[in-house]
């Protein structure tokens, strides 16, 4: 009876210590999408993050790319922004337009400079992904991360 | 018997506890290695420009945390004087900037440069901002961006945006600067204090510079930014907070006011005015 009260505490615990690390701020961490089958049987990705660089300086990034294995397609997004909020009111944005190429993958940055805010500050990369291999696949949303 | 059953109920239930342990190690493990972080993905996070200062030798530490305490025991008095929990703070400042922010509004029109910030927290009793309404005008008082908060649900009215699950936040009537200022001390960056006139009034200012590895392009400046300033002002005779600068310091030696941001007033008050009310209504 002991040994089985130690076991359920034991897996209740390792499971919430799981549990509580996925669930903390994803600041400096890729958002990643996958669609199987890109091009046979390759994955293709799709991901944007949020980091923070200094006190003064944070990034937006967007990637989209094919691996297990890695196969050359035509890949990109047609738009990427990346925004800073305060108190819900947008700030600051910067758009950047279509960028297509044929290879496994294609990435970039836009480097901001923060603003000072007297409430809650959001960063945000957005964008539409857009994967062509045997299949289309364009992905769509936005990612955001208070940024301290 | 019963013995022998009781040891091997015993083994197997420790056997599975490790093999929970392995798996999930290996679960989380794998899905961070193998889909998070692939080689290309590293390659990105390396692009980071960086700070010179930050990797370069310490510059007069004791004096920087001389001048971040007296930073902390302004801001925090002036706090003190300004903020009441349970109440109403109406904040009314002035934001300048020379640099595109890059938002064109509904109207087609790009956002301007130079406006005033009108907002409204309600700051509860664990000191935290549980609602309000924030309102960006133009020179002739025109509401050109509006927002608020409330349950958890922010509302961007303007560009008809929701964002659910944000949680009651600190007020930073200092707009972030003191803990802008202990990041620099913690970077080892050196903090300058300097006695200076502006508009009739003499202020303390506590300024400290980041200097970037290399050039960057930064937001929508064509240029390249070399170093970063971030100065605050302090009213002399107060210690009242006046505003906060931050100055980009482009490779060829121009300085550009990237944003600034003036306090105009703070109160607080019992009760928000109707009008006010009746916008936090629209917060569903």
């Amino acid at each position: 009876m002991k040994t089985k009260i130690l076991f359920i505490t034991i897996l209740v615990t390792v499971m919430l210590a799981f549990s509580y690390q996925s669930a903390s701020a994803t600041l400096g961490v890729w958002d990643i999408w996958a669609k199987a089958n890109i091009k046979g049987a390759s994955y293709g990705y799709a991901g944007k993050m949020v980091r923070k660089l200094s006190s003064v300086q944070w990034a937006g990034d967007i990637i989209s790319y094919t691996n297990y294995p890695p196969v050359a397609i035509t890949l990109g997004w047609t738009y990427f922004t990346t925004r800073e909020t305060c108190n819900g009111t947008i700030t600051q944005q910067v758009i950047k337009g279509p960028t297509s190429v044929y290879n496994t993958q294609i990435a970039t940055t836009t480097f901001m400079s923060t603003k000072s805010c007297s409430g809650t500050r959001y960063g945000y990369s957005i964008g539409k992904h857009e994967l062509k291999g045997s299949i289309t696949w364009t992905p769509e949303w936005s990612h955001g991360d208070p940024l301290p | 018997m019963n013995k022998k059953r009781k040891l091997i109920q015993g083994y197997s239930l420790w056997f599975l506890v490790g093999l929970t342990i392995l798996l999930l190690v290996i679960f989380q493990y794998s899905s961070i290695k193998a889909e998070k972080y692939p080689p290309v993905l590293r390659s990105v996070e390396e692009n980071v420009p960086g700070l010179e200062n930050a990797t370069g030798e310490t510059q007069k530490v004791g004096e920087s945390t001389e001048k971040v305490n007296d930073i902390e025991q302004m801001i925090n008095k002036w706090k003190e004087k300004n903020i009441r929990n349970e109440q109403w703070i109406h904040v009314v400042y002035l934001k300048t900037s020379d640099v595109d922010n890059g938002v064109i509004l509904p109207s087609g029109e790009p956002m301007p440069l130079a406006y005033v910030g009108n907002d409204w927290y309600y700051v509860n009793k664990d000191g935290l901002v549980e609602k309000g309404v924030f309102s960006m005008e133009d020179a002739e008082g025109n509401i050109f961006q509006q927002s608020a908060f409330q349950n958890n649900i922010m509302i961007n009215f303007t560009f008809a945006d929701r964002q659910e699950g944000i949680l009651p936040y600190p007020l930073s009537i200092d707009f972030g600067y003191m803990n802008q200022t202990k990041e620099a001390k913690n970077l080892g960056l050196e903090i300058r204090k300097l006695r200076e006139e502006q508009q009739g009034k003499l202020n303390i200012s506590y300024t400290y510079t980041e200097k970037l590895k290399t050039p960057t392009q930064m937001g929508n400046e064509k240029g390249l930014v070399d170093s970063i300033t971030i100065k605050g002002y302090f009213d002399e005779v107060t210690g009242d907070f006046v505003k906060v600068k931050t100055i980009w310091i482009m490779n060829n030696g121009i300085n550009i006011n990237f944003d600034t941001t003036e306090i105009v007033s703070i109160e607080y008050f019992p009760e928000a005015p109707n009008e006010i009310l009746t916008i936090l209504d629209g917060v569903k």
